[in-house]
């Protein structure tokens, strides 16, 4: 089993997609870890949360821009997972099958959460002032770069939470997680061209909401 | 609608979405979720195993029985057949003991109480007293009680009739 850095850095939160040899023995590997899960081997299942943790979690934080309701709804999701585990016959990739739970959890919640919303945002890492384009954004606006970007951050926040839940949900998986369009589609359940037609919707909400920052 | 209908119209939506990637928990928090989610699986299965032994120990042996069949397809197939099996067989063994009409007895030979060699020989002398209450008789206004007629059962010694008058 191995143990995360300790340090989390932004590349933690992309996805890194390996390529050749390297996957099918990562798949290998990953198909003996499900197997032993579905025997009830729960340091299998550690394992295998420990693969996804910081992709589900980073997609829930974005939907939800709180990270009580991202911990809560992660937890909440794995646990559901591992008791749905007998169902899962491979057809789709595993980390495909938890997103689609972890999603549909969160999409419920959202509904349910509509007047008690309140934002509690992580902290920034102290890398973003390093970050060129983020710099490109605000070097020639402040000399006080950081103050500006945690105000970028909140305005950030706020637009992201104004779109529907599917439209949020396509832009964190597709501009901040970088999945591709497919996979969101096997996500979200739909087709390929619903995913892009969403994806240049909820754009244009966003560029409208922060219009004034992106000049 | 599509994706490729203004890139560059997007670019600088996309260079702030960056900002979310240096959104992060704090620096532990991705070492102790997978711990708290075991936990919370672990606590959970304690407590549905006890609620299943509770359960299981306040049921009644056939109830015990049942839920060990209906968990395992095959152990239920297996019962299943074999309690078949079994009521095929019971009925076999039934046909097969079934006795032959005796003949010689007429209708009471089909009773089946002729089988024991010592029993024949007095059945076949009571048969023998037997007779038919209405004489056989191809004209049906001749019906009348034959002679042997139940009503003329030969009685004992002690067992005379008796007139009865109901006034």
């Amino acid at each position: 089993m191995t143990e995360p850095a300790s340090d989390q850095t932004a590349s933690a939160m992309e996805p890194v997609k390996p390529s050749g040899p390297v996957v099918s023995s990562a798949r290998a590997e990953e198909t003996q870890l499900i197997g032993r899960a579905q025997k009830g081997d729960l340091v299998a299942y550690d394992e295998l949360v420990r693969r996804y943790q910081e992709r589900i979690y980073a997609t829930l934080y974005h939907m939800t821009s709180n990270h009580e309701d991202a911990n809560d709804l992660t937890q909440e999701a794995f646990i559901k997972a591992y008791q749905a585990l007998q169902s899962f016959k491979g057809g789709s990739s595993f980390y495909t099958w938890v997103y689609r739970i972890a999603v549909n959890k969160t999409i419920n919640f959202l509904k349910q959460r509509k007047n008690r919303y309140a934002m509690s945002l992580n902290d920034l890492d102290f890398d973003v002032e390093k970050d060129p384009d983020l710099v490109a954004l605000v070097s020639d606006k402040t000399p006080r770069r950081d103050i500006v970007l945690g105000e970028l951050h909140k305005k950030l926040n706020e637009a992201m939470q104004k779109l529907s839940e599917q439209h949020r949900l396509v832009v964190t998986l597709h501009d901040v997680q970088g999945l591709a369009h497919e996979e969101i589609a096997e996500i979200m359940q739909c087709n390929v061209g619903t995913v892009r037609s969403r994806l240049f919707y909820a754009r244009q909400q966003l560029q409208g909401y922060l219009a004034d920052y992106l000049k | 609608m599509s994706e490729s209908q203004g890139p560059e119209d997007f670019a600088k939506l996309q260079q702030l979405l960056k900002l979310k990637h240096y959104e992060q928990p704090h620096p532990r928090y991705f070492n102790e979720l997978p711990g708290q989610i075991t936990a919370r699986l672990r606590a959970s299965e304690t407590v549905s195993g006890q609620r299943l032994k509770a359960e299981v120990m306040r049921a009644s042996w056939l109830q015990r029985l049942w839920r060990v069949i209906e968990g395992r397809p095959a152990l239920s197939g297996v019962v299943t057949a074999g309690a078949c099996g079994l009521l095929l067989l019971g009925g076999f063994f039934m046909v097969g003991t079934e006795p032959q009409p005796d003949l010689t007895l007429g209708a009471v030979g089909t009773t089946g109480l002729v089988q024991s060699p010592a029993a024949a020989p007095m059945l076949a002398t009571s048969a023998s007293a037997v007779t038919p209450i209405f004489a056989a008789s191809s004209n049906s206004s001749a019906i009348s009680p034959a002679t042997g007629s139940l009503f003329s059962i030969p009685l004992g010694p002690n067992l005379q009739p008796q007139p009865v008058s109901f006034r």
